[in-house]
């Protein structure tokens, strides 16, 4: 009897605690899908606030770039080189002086990146006069990396200095270009600007990278020098025809440079140049070639560089070269340097041009780095030996910037 | 929409980190998935731009411990002597430097973008990427 009591109990207790229980079991189920349904429409209000935002972002952005290209792009990003020496008594300034130097104004602009445009002016003053000069001025196209036209001014592809530093005397390595690559108005013997047409591009190749130029344009003219007693040579100095050719013929310049895979470091380049010159009453006209060789080499802080050039007209033969090794010893980059031109006598080139006289020099001195990116400050001594002339040694000191 | 998830779960996380391993992630149909470091050095340098007829558009973070990382052991090279180098580059060639970007939800929504975008971004973000590929380093 008490045995039968004790199962019905110990069934009611069962069927009471499972009732409880499977109450609380729909209880519970109920309070999750309640949550899931609020984190479900949690989500579906995000990801709509999301769209929302995109949207805005979207539109905001074609806005943006609409009026971006509506608006002029010239100057965005203008960028000043310039810098300002002292120096004692010189061939190129009578006295111990003070002397300002350029200063090359930059900007640049793109469109869609394949459509690229450059622009550099310089406003300079030499022998007390200033003045504004073109200097470069481009727009290219790149069709890929290996294929990028530009049509406009340039510096000519013909060495490897002339393509690197352009005006930037902050970064040059020392106070200033060899003599022989200096600018064609202020004593400079090579065709450094050219207008016209440049193909350029760069290939990895297995055995290293390849970069190259190719350019067809306006050659130089003889030009009367007024400033010719500087250097006592002929009357003449290079200027670059902008405008219009003063001959039929166009100048080529064509310049390879390989880094190989091989050396790290090390670039090698080749470059040569053809033009016809002559003065505006054409009593003058030499067909003149430029042919060099420039190297290089960059190990540890340790860079030596140099460039060949040899110059012919089939009546004479001239060479010039630089050779400059340099090392960065934290902030300070202690350099030397050696410049020769050396040529014949009766060059129908190099005699009519006022620096085309034989020239030696040679540089020693430091660059102390102010700031990498702005400022840099160089001192050297300058041995200068030009033929039959005054030997003049020369101290320098520049303060170079750009901002 | 695509981005929904990612941009949700990367919101929970810290945007900017630290002292910390980066990966270099392309799109998944970028023709760079099977770049080495040498290129990818080389498209930081503004040395290659294109690939496949795409336009490469490599992107920066801000200044930080990561991008000094990167610049060190990609590039070669310290923050300043990187930015020197762009110097040159847009007074040389006219070209302009790779954008800097803060987020690093959004340095991968633009890689997720654009076939032609590649960056570098904290490696622990790897797990949550979504149309774009590790590369390297």
């Amino acid at each position: 009897m008490k045995n039968n009591v004790f199962r019905k109990v110990a069934f009611l207790v069962l069927v009471l605690v499972l009732s409880v229980a499977g109450y609380a079991s729909c209880a519970e189920l109920d309070d999750v899908k309640e949550e899931l349904e609020r984190q479900q429409r949690l989500i579906e209000e995000l990801k709509r606030k999301v769209e929302e935002l995109e949207k805005i972002e979207r539109l905001k952005a074609i806005r943006e770039k609409e009026e971006e290209e509506m608006g002029p792009q010239f100057g965005r990003n203008l960028g000043a080189f310039g810098d300002i020496n002292l120096l004692t008594d010189s061939r190129e300034r009578e006295n111990p002086t003070f002397s300002i130097g350029s200063l090359g104004l930059y900007t640049s602009a793109s469109y869609k990146e394949r459509l690229n445009f450059l622009f550099e002016m310089i406003i300079y003053a030499h022998n007390n006069r200033s003045g504004v000069n073109l200097e470069r001025l481009w727009i290219g196209y790149t069709f890929s990396d290996t294929f990028i036209l530009r049509a406009g001014r340039f510096h000519t592809a013909l060495g490897r200095w002339n393509k690197t530093y352009h005006h930037a005397r902050h970064l040059f390595p020392a106070v200033d270009r060899p003599f022989f690559l200096k600018f064609e108005s202020i004593g400079g013997i090579f065709p450094v600007h050219i207008v016209g047409l440049e193909l350029a591009g760069s290939k990895e190749m297995s055995y290293g990278k390849l970069k190259y130029w190719i350019e067809v344009g306006n050659g130089p003219g003889f030009r009367k020098d007024r400033h010719k007693s500087i250097f006592g040579g002929g009357d003449y100095k290079l200027a670059p025809n902008n405008m219009f050719d003063t001959n039929h013929s166009k100048q080529v310049a064509v310049r390879a440079y390989l880094e190989p895979a091989s050396i790290e470091g090390l670039g090698i380049g080749m470059s040569g140049t053809n033009f016809k010159v002559g003065d505006s009453n054409r009593t003058i006209t030499v067909n003149e070639g430029i042919y060099g060789i420039d190297l290089r080499y960059a190990v540890g802080d340790v860079e030596l560089m140099g460039e060949f050039f040899y110059l012919t007209n089939g009546t004479a033969q001239a060479n010039a070269w630089y050779l400059q090794l340099s090392r960065s010893m934290n902030r300070f980059i202690p350099y030397a340097r050696v410049e020769v031109l050396d040529g014949e006598d009766g060059d129908p080139y190099l005699s009519n041009l006022s620096a085309g006289r034989d020239r030696t020099q040679y540089i020693v001195g430091t660059s102390y780095v102010l700031d990498l990116l702005h400022s840099s400050l160089k001192f050297q001594y300058r041995y200068d030996s030009l033929k039959g002339e005054k030997i003049y040694n020369v101290i320098e000191a520049q303060w170079a910037f750009h901002f | 929409m695509k981005y929904l998830l990612l941009v949700l779960i990367l919101l929970l996380q810290p945007v900017v980190v630290s002292g910390e391993d980066f990966v270099i992630i392309v799109n998944k149909n970028s023709p760079l998935v099977s770049a080495d470091v040498s290129t990818v050095r080389d498209i930081y340098l503004g040395e290659k731009r294109f690939a496949g007829g795409i336009k490469l558009v490599p992107i920066n973070m801000v200044e930080g411990s990561l991008k000094e990382d990167f610049l060190n052991r990609v590039v070669g090279m310290k923050p300043k002597e990187y930015k020197l180098h762009w110097v040159k580059k847009v007074f040389q060639e006219g070209i302009t430097p790779p954008p800097s970007m803060a987020s690093v939800t959004d340095i991968i929504a633009m890689v997720s973008r654009d076939k032609g975008a590649i960056a570098y971004i904290p490696a622990g973000y790897s797990k949550y990427l979504v149309d774009v590929v590790i590369v390297g380093p």
